[in-house]
């Protein structure tokens, strides 16, 4: 099972399409930095995320708060600390960084 | 934790941040004393924008070192060596 | 190493099966050099390696470059010997192909494609993955 991690805001690269055609079913990806904002409600790439339901999606609380956009995500993104980060590398066989 | 690519900046022993941002490199150079963590540049990176040690800038009659002494070189042979050895591997990019 | 980290290293080494992902077009940034230097590196180490190329890396695959009238190496010559090391077999994403209008017979080098139901599995399938 893969961890992926995004680190671009979906407007400024397609990252987040490539990413969903390498994914299976009970991977997890994690935004981070700029990737967040493709958890904010509403927005393109945030449908795109809902569309996977199958995949575990989650945010960098940090990244999230740095940002100023805690009250927009979407709910069905899963805020996640550097510890659940780590966490989550351990949980997942590799790590596979998409930026 | 192996840099490569423009992330051998990160040991510049000359950079150095403004008066109201941390300086990254020494919060490198306390996490590699506090825990043990070899902190390694590739050397054809760090070669390449101009970041030497005494050995290199000796080779490239360059007048100085650059490297943060908690920093040294070595090559892309270090990456597969880790990989090999570790559990797991993650990569942080620009 | 501290005794510990030794043991550690004696306890996990093995053969990996490491992924690179080639995601960058070539010569516009250094990231695909930056790939095959890993790979050349990999292969000295006797590591077991794959090479896909995805999005902008598949057109890394075009042969005729003539990197020289830009003044770099060129890619297309480091791939050419990547077979010599063993790593004689280049991936390719069907998808990223169709996105730019290339078909498999305009690429050197021993290409094989995946679709879109083999690719995750075929990632999943490595130790490893390194993305460029």
């Amino acid at each position: 099972m893969i961890l992926h991690t995004l680190n671009k805001s979906a407007d400024t690269s397609t990252n987040l399409h490539s990413c969903l055609r390498t994914t299976l079913p009970g991977c997890a990806l994690l935004l981070l930095e700029d990737g967040v904002y493709a958890a904010v409600k509403g927005s393109v790439s945030a449908s795109m995320l809902s569309a996977r339901a199958d995949i575990r999606r989650y945010a960098l609380r940090e990244d999230v708060e740095a940002r100023g956009i805690s009250a927009l995500l979407a709910d069905d993104i899963e805020l996640v600390d550097y510890a659940g980060f780590v966490a989550l590398t351990a949980e997942c066989d590799a790590v596979q960084s998409w930026y | 934790m192996f840099f490569y690519h423009d992330g051998v900046l990160t040991g510049s022993a000359y950079a150095r941040a403004p008066q109201d941002e941390e300086s990254k490199v020494q919060r490198w150079a306390a996490l590699s004393e506090q825990h043990g963590t070899d902190l390694v540049l590739c050397i054809a990176s760090a070669v390449k924008r101009g970041l030497l040690d005494d050995s290199e800038a000796t080779r490239h009659a360059s007048p100085a070192a650059n490297i943060h002494p908690a920093f040294t070189l070595s090559g892309l042979g270090q990456l597969i060596d880790a990989s090999a050895v570790s559990d797991r591997l993650v990569t942080f990019g620009n | 190493m501290a005794n510990d980290q030794i043991q550690t290293s004696q306890r996990s080494s093995e053969r990996k099966k490491i992924l690179l992902i080639c995601r960058q077009a070539p010569y516009g940034s250094t990231l695909a050099r930056a790939a095959l230097d890993v790979a050349l590196a990999g292969a000295a180490f006797e590591q077991d390696l794959s090479l896909l190329f995805m999005d902008d890396g598949v057109w890394q695959l075009l042969p005729q470059q003539r990197a020289g009238a830009i003044g770099h190496k060129s890619i297309e010559a480091t791939l050419q010997s990547l077979p010599l090391y063993d790593l004689d077999t280049f991936h390719v994403e069907g998808e990223s192909l169709q996105q730019r209008s290339l078909e498999t017979g305009q690429l050197s080098g021993n290409v094989v494609v995946l679709t879109q139901e083999e690719l995750p599995a075929f990632i999943d399938s490595h130790d490893q993955v390194i993305g460029f």
